[in-house]
């Protein structure tokens, strides 16, 4: 079976210590390894304000919701937090079964969050 | 689907990761012929894609690859029956509920939201380990007024 991956991920950096990840396709046991890279990576270049844009998220799973609880706690030890935009309502979903909505902040526009990292508004 | 009523529908996967969607995209066929709504089957597709994936993880090594994982699907009136399994070494069903439980609160960091995610989307779930057998998952989703259940 070849190597061809249903995710594709998109980054951006928009500001200092603000970086935006849009991730397009299936974040599962799968792909969220290379998912788990990105973010690590922008994590260690210094860019702790993570916009994660589920837009174009089709599928995610316990695996991706790891990652992105993964990259809150690392992203927070350095002062810094991660941001969900706009997530479909099945991804909404999980995200509410596991009371993940209570430590995500959830924008309905990549400007909305950017917005409350780069003016002021990093309080959550 | 009535004339499908007691059909099965079994398969067995290599437990590798790249696997996982074909799982997951064979039992969402399945549960689309029988007239499940577009919510319900994504939310037998987290499931499955779940279970496989506690059978990834948990089970036996990827490099013996011989070893399958088998997701069997049976077709009822009132609705769908899969069960996930695999033959690795077992593990403590109380415990993996008392990890969904403390995911369930937000303090777990990666990992361990797979069983709670089961629980939440399946109307019944049962998990049974031992070292012998290693471990099956069984789930089912039932179908509901307005859905298909001829």
């Amino acid at each position: 079976m070849g190597t061809a991956m249903n995710l594709e991920v998109q980054t951006r950096c928009v500001h200092e210590h603000v970086a935006v990840v849009a991730f397009s396709g299936e974040i599962d046991v799968y792909t969220s390894p290379h998912a788990r890279a990105v973010l690590v990576d922008l994590l260690e270049k210094g860019y702790y304000h993570l916009v994660v844009d589920l837009r174009r998220t089709d599928y995610l799973d316990s695996t991706g919701l790891g990652l992105l609880k993964g990259a809150l706690v690392r992203a927070q030890e350095q002062g810094g937090s991660v941001r969900l935009v706009a997530p479909p309502p099945k991804v909404q979903k999980l995200l509410e079964v596991t009371y993940l909505v209570t430590v995500f902040p959830i924008d309905a526009t990549e400007q909305d969050a950017i917005a409350h990292l780069t003016q002021g508004g990093t309080e959550s | 689907m009535a004339t499908c009523t007691g059909c099965h529908v079994e398969l067995r996967l290599p437990n590798r990761p790249e696997f996982v969607a074909v799982a997951r995209l064979t039992v969402a066929a399945v549960a689309c012929r029988m007239g499940f709504d577009v919510s319900a089957i994504e939310d037998i597709k987290v499931a499955v894609g779940e279970a496989c994936t506690n059978a990834i993880e948990h089970g036996v090594p990827a490099e013996q690859c011989a070893e399958m994982v088998t997701i069997a699907c049976r077709i009822a009136d009132d609705g769908l029956s899969i069960t996930v399994h695999d033959p690795g070494v077992g593990f403590e069903p109380g415990a993996a509920a008392s990890a969904a439980h403390a995911a369930g609160t937000a303090t777990l960091t990666e990992g361990g939201l797979g069983l709670l995610l089961i629980q939440a989307l399946m109307d019944d779930v049962e998990v049974t380990s031992t070292p012998d057998d290693g471990t099956r998952v069984r789930m089912v989703k039932y179908l509901r007024a307005g859905e298909d259940r001829e």
